[in-house]
């Protein structure tokens, strides 16, 4: 009896002992990347993934649009102390390392540029029925990265330049700042491929070759390179793909969509996935008090709203007041939703036709060529304005810096055209002495700083002079 | 541990005849007179006693380790009883002693001699021993003090002893009794009653996979019994625990009654990695960070806390942080006993967090409008009228409301809301317990029935639960025992929200705290109107359409208006059966499991509105989130055991399987056509997530034990854990300790004059693993984030964990080392212990560059070095004529030390809501922030400083020291501050008992903590959204206050230097304290008024928790750390985001036992 016990116990111990299979455990209710990306499909939702990315509040649900423009004269911060400062020290140019949106923008371009990267990385090894759409998707990728890294160097200066998928986050511990030059030179050519690579004709939410020449237009008038960039936004203009629509009122709001005015937009729908497919921009850039979640961020000026001509079509079509809720103007480009706030509907866009006129427009008048004032009149025209009476040079280059202003208010323009035109410090120094502000700024004031949380990560990275 | 030796020494085996006393006449021969005929052939000691014992009129007397000596003797001798027993000395090692008719064995040292000795005494003291209800205790220990001469009492608790007649003193024990002893003198009949023992002598302790005597013990292991604990009236045992153990610390936000807290055993081990100690419940070990609150205090029979990898090893992956073994009660032999234990009470906060009143918020905020106003621009006066500020772009913040003239002017009886009454009540508290239990020979059981109903101190909040426990174990052969033990809870919880001052959105857990949205809630507006009714929007309306303040909604109409509610059910048990195939070889198989259910609901009416959403913009909100989790874990062990003489061994080797699938459905909406129906039932769509994951642990185990002579012992263990969080090529660890012990007093050179009764020194080191990570933290996962394309929804992907298939066990190395003393018959106890613990390859979430597409990437780098003292003292049975003394003290230090980072790294700092920086060769978590110097009160201040201070300094700006000396204030200035873990814990209590009446009293500091409070340094922050505290109104720079050291209040346009000094050296606040934890006050009825009502024993009491409380923290409670898990890096230790206050609680109870 005893020793049947002990042989039946001999038997259940190997019985137990044979079962470690069971700590080869894979996730249930999520993917996992080594078995993703495989086929056209798979592939194809990690390159929504990318333009989900562009979504965000960091990027272009808010802070690209507020970073772009708050800091130039012609909109400002109701309220300075809100959102911790976030957009109030863009304002009067006290932004320092902490601030939320200088580390917002930061972190999320970065994780789109490693979506792409993650992207280009895999997909030569995955076969599409269609290889001309392969070729379409890889052109799209870099276009977006191109756009990304555009945004990151004008933002902060030289940025780290990461062009390949990690595959250990700690081997970028060290890696210093990459020249700007030199991210300038991998924009354009991250565009240039793109240019070969993407379809002549836009799809919904897609850029086309049109987006990318148009992007890198303006790569290469950042950098002075006006000549270049006449030959490219020739090509755009002659395409044929892209035209004014007939009236300033068909431009924007959710109704007008998609319209062949947009080279490049990203999208936005309110009352869908949890209502977290919307923008922010719309309820944020209201005065505070008239709509919910209204913070009062990046409103036009009343001094700016006085530039209207009377006939202009804009002063109605692009700018709104509520006088009785709050006397102080906002952008109309963006649509209050019904479903709430921060779930907007209206899509983001990034490049359109109006500015890719007024941007041929200056390229022409800085390198000399034909008839630049061809170009200004078509947007001035289309607004209800007689052709610009300004002939020479400087006074051209005003009246398209002039129609800029107006026509590209509320989407992120303004701060950006300073710094390319090389007239920021000048000015701002001039519009707060003329508005009796104590604030005055340097070549230092045109970056941002690096983001605290990055200089305490890794000490290699060095902030810039006078943060 | 601390066996009184003699006590121990005459311990007698309860199956000797108890009625041996009674035994006829005194024989008062001579062993020489005595003839016998014996023949015994290899058979145990004891048998050959036995046989002597029929054989004539005298009785053994031995110790309980005799028992165990499975020497075999064979003896055929016919003769005297002297010369027998000289042979059997010679082949045993025991020496015996006869006094009248009992033999004593005598356990007999190498060195010494056979001995056989007669003593005859002819005074004989005789005597009753009852317990307190006056129930006979059966096998007391009746001794003369400083011999081994003793009794034991019979059934009706009577003794009989012969002395010599210059004895002096006698001594009553039972175990788990307190002794008692007396003065002989002239008395011949005593009768005793014994006290129980809070503190238990001869303890035996869980050390895993079985049971030990604490004495021999070789790791720090501490317990708290029953009584203990409930001196504390909590639902949740671990906060009874608080100053009772040292080295264990608990925090707890206590939100909701019920809620769990964090137990942190000796420091923190690791530095992200998850931090909650192994909780084993009757063999059973729970998943880490589930919920302890199912467990109900009266059913635990005590609490062993293993403390460190040298101890806990055997647990190998899981006690990185220590094990808690929790016991549940058992049945005793005997008819049902039936217990009942109830209390009813109230509670109430007791905190220093004080908010102003409406008249003194009137004047900051006057002040923090106009600085915000005159600081935003030039050209701009005090005197300036709203529109004229609305026309200088002052913005709504910079408007004085009209209201505020006259709060200003003190015009008396304007609205006057004080928020916190209205958020606190008296909470009223009550709990009620059935316990019935008994056996038989074989068998025992026990089953309970609890129910404790709690109400919130937060309004419109309580807590219901329901448990049940049940232990059966019954031995259905010689060989074969099984046993069942059973744990149920249903809890029914209406629940306040959590999350700081977000608005009521939808999301897990995500709704706003009451007590925290005090700080948002402006005294000038009412919570109801004339009528009656709630003040809906009121603030909120006036805040958003003219004065920019908090557009908070009223929250006490929120809390009223919106459901939050959980209910959850629990289930965990095991069954277990133990074969012992052949003598000493045990092999016992467990299958246990834990299945754990809970819904929580949220809903939110359209008839409100919420943060800085107006109740037209808001829509009806409801979510519901089902959440699994099903546990099951199979054990199998194998014990040997065997004694050869002064040697006893113990081997086990074990294997265990666990798993765990957890899943959660939510279900979330915002589409609603009405309010009519109060759940998700009633929305138009929803929108459904599923969540689902599973780990398991595989692990093979084995220890052995040896004992020599009870001098010298020495355990060793070793483990190999398999999990599935790890990397393909690193699932398996292995962990290993070995300890050793040495009782000095068991040594024979030990004096035996001096008042130690005690000794022991003894060392263990060892190692453990820690595994708690995400489950699948070693592979890169995908995560939904989804685009539209022309309003449709498509799905999109991306990376949101970086891989790390070498991802590995942390391991823990430990070093202990303990001593162990006890002093006047072991009525004082001391234990103290000294740990160094290092843990390496921490399982460390690293803060990485982001420019590789991640924030944090989890690595195993770096270590952490862990060191304490502590010490734990324990007296009891002093006496002072009738009332009885007994006491504990304990006190722990623990330091930790960063050793080594990331190659190449040397900090870590991190920002969460205050910035911390990790730093090698300093602790873990130190506030890092600005050194605030002053206050800068005028522009020439500004101008004039030697030192270039933070960009956008105005004045009422702090000045901030320039601590590198390079004469520019920068972030380099930022200084630590001190950290979160304490530099000691000090506990102490009283115990007295004078006649029916008991008194306990047990209190609790620590010293050395520095703390941040999110909530507490906005409301001093100056940045006048928030209503400040007291203190900040007290002391704030301005007219009234030209000296005030806090920074000018500025509501429009906080100055960039503010914003960095926001968190600063006044913001790290100092955490200690000292309060009374627990009194209570009892009164056992007199066993004359029982018996009467038929009862076996009744006590009434009062019971009180923190009657006092010292400390200079002005938070709700220091303790308050955030306890959900997402939430408790250790990175940011210290930093309380929303606390519950710390409460007072007073109530009655009974316990009555049939």
């Amino acid at each position: 009896m005893k020793i049947q016990i002990n042989r039946l116990l001999f038997v259940v111990a190997f019985a137990i002992l044979s079962c470690s299979d069971e700590l080869d455990l894979v996730p249930i209710t999520e993917k996992s990347a080594s078995n993703f990306y495989r086929n056209e499909q798979e592939m194809e939702t990690a390159i929504f993934g990318v333009y989900a990315q562009l979504q965000n509040n960091g990027l272009y649900g808010l802070d690209l649009i507020g970073v772009g423009e708050i800091p130039g004269e012609d909109t400002f911060e109701e309220i300075a102390a809100n959102d911790g400062g976030r957009f109030g020290q863009l304002d009067d140019f006290s932004t320092n390392a902490e601030n939320d949106l200088v580390g917002d923008i930061w972190r999320e371009s970065f994780e789109g540029i490693q979506r792409v990267n993650v992207v280009l990385n895999r997909i030569e090894e995955v076969e599409f029925d269609n290889e001309a759409l392969k070729a379409n998707r890889i052109g799209e990728m870099q276009f977006v990265r191109g756009l990304l890294y555009f945004n990151l160097v004008r933002l902060y200066g030289d940025v780290p330049l990461v062009l390949e998928e990690t595959i250990n986050p700690s081997d970028y511990f060290g890696q210093e700042r990459t020249p700007s030059s030199e991210v300038y030179d991998q924009i354009e050519t991250d565009l240039n491929a793109a240019i070969q690579s993407l379809p002549a004709t836009k799809s919904s939410g897609r850029p086309a070759i049109g987006a990318a020449q148009a992007l890198l237009a303006d790569v290469l008038m950042n950098q002075g390179d006006y000549s270049g960039a006449v030959s490219l936004l020739n090509v755009v203009v002659n395409s044929g793909e892209y035209l004014l629509m007939p009236t300033t009122a068909e431009v924007f709001g959710v109704s007008n969509e998609g319209n062949a005015e947009i080279l490049f937009e990203v999208q936005y729908s309110s009352g869908l996935n949890g209502n977290s497919e919307g923008e922010s921009a719309a309820s944020q850039f209201r005065p505070s008090g008239t709509t919910a979640n209204a913070k009062g961020h990046n409103l036009p000026s009343a001094e700016f709203v006085g530039l209207f001509e009377a006939s202009d079509t804009r002063q109605n079509d692009y700018v709104g007041l509520d006088a009785e809720a709050n006397p102080f103007y906002f952008s109309v480009k963006y649509e209050v939703s019904e479903t709430g706030a921060d779930d907007g509907d209206t899509d983001h866009i990034v490049i359109r036709y109006a500015d890719v006129l007024l941007k041929l427009a200056e390229a022409l008048n800085e390198s000399g060529g034909a008839n630049p004032e061809q170009y200004l009149n078509m947007v001035r025209n289309r607004a209800g304005l007689s052709n610009t009476t300004a002939t020479s040079q400087n006074d051209l280059r005003d009246a398209i810096e002039m129609e800029r202003r107006l026509e590209l208010i509320g989407e992120g323009h303004r701060w950006f055209d300073l710094k390319r035109t090389g007239r920021a410090v000048e000015t701002m120094n001039a519009w707060f002495a003329a508005n009796d502000k104590n604030v005055t700024i340097s070549s230092n004031h045109l970056i941002l700083p690096i983001p605290q949380s990055q200089l305490d990560t890794d000490p290699a990275l060095e902030q810039n002079p006078g943060y | 541990m601390f066996a009184s030796r003699q006590v121990f020494y005459i311990f007698l085996l309860q199956t000797a005849s108890i009625q041996f006393l009674l035994a006829s006449n005194s024989s008062g021969q001579a062993f020489k007179d005595i003839k016998l005929d014996l023949n015994v052939k290899n058979k145990s000691i004891l048998s050959v006693f036995d046989q002597i014992e029929e054989l004539t009129d005298f009785t053994f007397a031995y110790t309980k380790r005799i028992t165990k000596d499975k020497n075999k003797i064979s003896l055929r001798r016919k003769g005297d009883l002297k010369s027998i027993l000289e042979e059997i000395a010679l082949k045993s090692d025991y020496n015996f002693k006869r006094i009248n008719e009992m033999i004593y064995v005598v356990p007999r040292k190498r060195s010494e001699e056979i001995h056989i000795s007669e003593e005859t005494y002819d005074r004989t003291i005789t005597g009753k021993v009852t317990v307190g209800n006056g129930e006979p205790l059966i096998g007391a220990t009746i001794h003369l003090k400083g011999t081994s001469i003793g009794a034991i009492t019979d059934v009706n608790g009577n003794f009989t002893l012969s002395v010599p007649d210059d004895a002096e003193r006698i001594i009553f024990s039972y175990v788990g009794f307190q002794s008692v002893e007396i003065l002989i003198g002239n008395q011949t009949d005593f009768n005793i009653t014994l006290v129980e023992d809070l503190a238990a002598l001869n303890e035996v302790v869980v050390i895993g996979y079985g049971t030990q005597d604490k004495e021999k013990f070789n790791g720090a292991v501490s317990k708290i019994n029953n009584d203990a604990l409930n001196e504390y009236s909590t639902a949740n045992f671990e906060q009874a625990m608080i100053g009772r153990i040292a080295g264990v610390q608990v925090f707890s936000n206590g939100k909701n009654p019920g809620d769990n807290s964090v137990i942190q055993i000796r420091g923190l081990n690791t530095l992200t990695a998850g931090t909650d100690p192994l909780i084993v419940v009757d063999g059973n070990p729970l998943t880490e960070g589930s919920s302890m609150s199912s467990i109900n205090t009266n059913d635990i029979e005590s609490v062993s806390v293993l403390k460190g990898a040298a101890s806990a090893a055997i647990y190998g992956s899981r006690a990185s942080s220590g094990v808690i073994f929790i016991s549940t009660k058992r049945g005793t032999p005997g008819k049902l006993k039936v217990t009942y234990d109830g209390y009813v009470g109230v509670q109430k906060r007791m905190d220093k967090f004080e908010l102003t009143d409406a008249y003194q918020t009137a004047l900051f905020d006057n002040d923090a409008r106009n600085f915000g106003y005159l600081s935003g621009g030039a050209g701009r006066s005090i005197n300036d009228d709203n529109a004229t500020r609305d026309a200088n772009g002052g913005g709504k913040r910079s408007r004085i409301p009209d209201y505020l003239r006259g709060y200003l002017d003190g015009t008396p009886e304007l609205t006057n809301t004080n928020w916190q009454d209205e958020v606190f009540r008296t909470a009223r508290q009550e709990s009620h317990y059935i316990n019935l239990s008994g056996g038989t020979e074989q068998s025992d059981y026990s089953i309970s029935f609890g129910f404790l109903d709690q109400e919130n101190i937060i309004i419109d909040s309580d807590y219901k639960r329901y448990t049940n426990n049940i232990r059966f174990n019954t031995q259905v052969s010689k060989m074969v025992r099984f046993g069942v033990n059973t744990n149920l809870s249903y809890t029914d919880a209406n629940l306040t929200g959590e999350r700081a001052w977000s608005s009521s959105r939808l999301g897990f857990k995500q709704q706003a705290d009451p007590a925290y949205s005090v700080v948002l809630m402006q005294p000038y507006y009412p919570i109801t109107n004339a009528d009656g009714s709630l003040a809906i929007a009121a603030q909120l309306d006036d805040n958003n359409d003219n004065w920019d303040g908090p557009i908070s909604e009223n929250t006490i109409a929120q809390t009223k208006l919106t459901d939050f509610l959980r209910t959850g059910f629990r289930a965990f048990g095991n069954t277990f059966v133990e074969i012992e195939p052949i003598e000493n070889l045990t092999f016992k198989t467990m299958f246990g499991g834990d299945y754990e259910t809970s819904s929580e609901e949220y809903f939110g009416p359209s008839t409100i509105g919420d943060y800085r959403t107006p109740v037209e913009d808001n829509n009806t909100k409801a979510s519901l989130y089902n959440t699994e989790r099903e546990n099951y874990i199979t054990e199998n062990t194998l014990t040997y055991m065997k004694t050869f003489g002064v040697h006893t061994f113990e081997l086990l080797g074990g294997y265990s399987y666990q798993q765990e699938l957890w899943s959660r459905t939510s279900q979330e909406s915002e589409d609603f056509a009405d309010d009519n129906i109060r759940n998700i039932g009633g929305a138009t769509s929803v929108n459904s997530t599923l969540q689902s994951s599973k780990w398991a642990l595989e692990s093979y185990f084995s220890r052995l034990q040896y004992d020599y002579d009870g001098r010298y012992s020495l355990s060793a263990s070793i483990r190999r854990d398999g999990s599935s969080r790890f990397g393909k090529n690193s699932k398996y660890g292995t962990f290993g300790s070995v300890s050793g012990g040495w009782v000095l007093s068991n040594e024979s050179f030990f004096p035996q004059s001096t008042p130690i009764s005690f000794a022991k020194i003894r060392v263990s080191w060892g190692q453990t693993g820690n595994n708690q990570i995400g489950n699948y933290s070693a592979i890169a996962t995908l995560d939904d984030d989804n685009y539209v394309v022309d309003n449709d929804l498509i799905s999109g992907l991306y990376i949101n964990t970086a891989p790390n298939a070498d991802l590995s066990w942390e391991t823990n190395t430990a070093l202990n080392y303990g001593i162990d003393l006890g002093f006047m018959e072991d009525k004082l106890q001391l234990t103290a212990e000294y740990y160094v613990t290092n843990t390496t390859d921490m399982l460390l979430n690293v803060p990485v560059p982001q420019q590789s597409g991640f924030t944090e990437s989890l690595q195993n780098i770096g270590e952490l070095e862990n060191k304490g003292f502590e010490l734990e003292l324990n007296g009891r049975g002093f006496r002072l004529g009738e009332l009885e003394i007994g006491f504990n003290a304990t006190y722990a230090t623990n330091e930790n030390e960063v050793i080594a980072l990331g190659k190449d790294q040397d900090q870590i700092i991190y920002s969460n809501l205050s910035t911390f920086i990790t730093e090698v060769g300093h602790p873990i978590a130190q506030f890092y922030t600005y050194d605030i110097i002053g206050v800068y009160r005028s522009q020439s201040e500004i101008d004039n400083d030697e030192v270039i201070p933070l960009a956008g300094t105005e004045v009422g700006d702090y000045i901030v020291r320039d601590t590198d000396g390079d004469g520019v204030i920068t972030a380099d200035d930022r200084v630590m501050q001190g950290d979160y873990n304490p530099d000691f814990t000090y506990g102490f209590g009283i115990t007295l008992n004078y006649k029916g009446f008991d008194l306990n009293a047990q209190f609790f500091g620590i010293e050395g903590r520095k703390v941040v409070d999110n909530m507490v340094y906005r409301a001093e922050s100056g940045e006048g959204f928030f209503v400040p505290t007291k203190h900040y109104f007290n002391n704030y720079f301005n007219d009234r206050n030209p000296d005030g050291f806090f920074r000018r209040p500025d509501f429009s346009s906080f100055s960039s230097a503010g914003r960095l000094t926001r968190t600063s050296s006044l913001s790290v606040y100092d955490g200690d304290y000292f309060r009374l934890r627990s009194l209570q006050i009892g009164y056992t009825l007199p066993s004359k008024v029982t018996d009467f009502l038929g009862i076996d024993r009744a006590r009434v009491y009062f019971t009180g928790n923190n009657l006092f409380n010292i400390t200079d923290f002005r938070g709700y409670n220091s303790d308050g750390i955030d306890t959900r898990s997402e939430e408790r890096q250790t990175l940011s230790r210290g930093l309380i985001n929303s606390a519950s206050p710390l409460t007072r609680f007073l109530a009655i109870g009974v316990n009555v036992k049939f």
